[in-house]
Parts: structure tokens; sequence; C-alpha cells
């Protein structure tokens, strides 16, 4: 019976783990695109240095997160991004609106895929 | 390479963990499932080491769960008779006083020389010599000679409801 323990204490581990790495990544995702939004409504108004802050906190909360992200995540998945929100810190200090909306829009898709393929649903498990 | 060298490790620690508490088998002693499944566990930790982008996690929470369901699979199969069977198969008897029986045969897609040479293997030329030729659900031919089987007789309930099985179907 022992092993029988074992096994449950097994499942309970990789459900805790499943179930962390759910609400940490889709919760964040949630988060990064308002963000994102905010930020191209603040660009779309010609609002630059808003837009650059916002830019500028965006890239820094990913930094700070990506050592737990790399943990749940395909490293190249991160680096992506990584390179869309350095990219949206440039544009948006050179002032490039057009340039800046183009690389929100690819990473607020590249997040929201990830996002989509943690969430639980028949096309996810098969 | 460092990362790799440290996730090496890793993985040698729980695989080898897994492995344990799954139980000590040789290879050839494993039934079917647990050939897939340890085929399965050693696919699943080598992918984060051929691919250092790979998040070590999604390999490792793979192995406990497969470790755990096998766990569970196996007390499963130990409390009930059913399951076992259901799940790794049952003994199928098919030799019995001497005579080989073609309807088992076919059932498990062996012919009557694959019969020879397993006899074969157990220095056993000639089949009425046995009692009773078991294919276990490991797939291993069991011998049993008249002297072998002893006074109390076949204990395996198992095994004793494939023989009635066999009984009926020869005396139908």
């Amino acid at each position: 019976m022992k092993r029988g323990w074992i096994a449950l204490i097994m499942i309970a581990i990789s459900l805790v783990l499943g179930g962390i790495e759910y609400l940490y990544v889709t919760s964040n995702a949630d988060a990064y695109v308002k963000m994102l939004d905010d930020a191209d409504e603040k660009i779309s108004h010609n609002l630059i240095y808003e837009a650059e802050s916002a830019a500028e906190r965006l890239d820094n909360r990913f930094r700070k997160q990506s050592g737990i992200f790399n943990i749940f995540m395909y490293h190249s998945e991160m680096e992506h991004i990584s390179c869309d929100l350095a990219m949206l810190r440039r544009y948006a200090q050179t002032g490039a609106a057009a340039d800046f909306l183009a690389t929100s829009a690819c990473a607020k898709r590249e997040i929201l895929a990830i996002r989509d393929r943690k969430i639980l649903k028949w096309e996810n498990i098969f | 390479m460092l990362t790799i060298l440290v996730r090496t490790v890793l993985i040698y620690i729980i695989v080898t963990a897994a492995v344990r508490i799954m139980g000590k088998r040789q290879v050839s002693d494993m039934q079917t499932s647990e050939l897939v499944i340890t085929l399965i566990i050693s696919e699943v930790a080598s992918l984060p080491l051929e691919n250092a982008e790979r998040p070590l996690l999604n390999s490792l929470v793979p192995i406990m769960m497969i470790a755990a369901i096998e766990l569970l699979v196996s007390l499963l199969m130990m409390k009930s008779r059913r399951a076992r069977s259901l799940i790794c198969g049952h003994p199928i008897v098919i030799i019995r006083n001497g005579k080989m029986i073609d309807s088992q045969l076919r059932l498990l897609r062996i012919s009557r020389e694959d019969v020879y040479s397993l006899l074969r293997e157990q220095e056993i030329s000639d089949e009425s010599d046995v009692q009773y030729g078991i294919i276990e659900p490991n797939g291993t031919l069991s011998i049993l000679t008249a002297e072998n089987i002893g006074s109390n007789g076949i204990q395996s309930q198992e095994l004793k409801e494939e023989l009635e099985k066999v009984d009926k179907e020869e005396n139908a």
C-alpha cells in the first residue's frame, strides 16, 4: 500500500505543477496583453513618452519574469517575445508608431497563442 | 553544455527513482504494458537532453505521471483478477496431455513449428512428454510434466479456469 501512496503523491505533485503553470502563464499572458493594448492606445494618440514608459515597463516585467517562464515554456518562444518587447521599446523611443503597432500585434499574437496552448481544451489535448 | 550536464544528472536521478518505484524486473520478465511504459519513459527522458530549449519540467511531469499510473495499475492488478486478465492477459494452454491444441495456436497466431522450437529450447523433443504447455502472459512457454505437477495438482485459479475452458471446447 505504501507504493499506492507514493503514486498518489506523485500524481498530486504533477497536478500542482500543472495548476501552477496554468495559473501563472494564463494570468500573466492576460496582463501582458492588457499592457500592450494600453501601450497601443498611447502611441495611437501620439503620446510618445507615455508609450515609451509603457514599453519600458513591459520589457522590464518580462525580463524579471523570464526565469520562471523558461521553466514552463520553450525558450525560443520566450526569446521571440523578448525580442518583440525590446523592439517595441526602441520604436517608442524613435516615435515609429506604425512599426510599434505592428510589433505589438505580433507580440500579442505570440502571447495569446502560448496562453491558448495552456488551456485544457479538446483541440489542445488531441 | 553545462545545462545539459546538470539536466543529465537530474534525468538520471528521476528515471532511476521511477524505475525503482515501479519494481524490479528483468526485461525478459516484463509484461507487454511494462515494456511499453519503459520505452515511453526512456523516450520522454531523452527529449530535454536532445533539446536544451525544452523545459525539463515538460519531461519530468510525464515521467512522474507514467510511473504513478503504472504503480496504481499494478496495485489494481494485484487486487482484482479481472483487471489483471484485462491488462496483462491470461495464461493460454497450448498443449494438454501431450497434444497440441490447434484452436489455441490459431488464437495466438503461432505455428506448430514455433511450439516445437520453444520445446527444443527447454530440451524437450517430443510434445507427448508434456502434460501441460502454457503460454504465459509475458509470452514465455511454461512446461509442466506429470512429475513436476506434484500431488496437489495445479494451484493457480487462473490456470484451472483456463484448463476448464479448454476441456469444454474439446467436449463441445
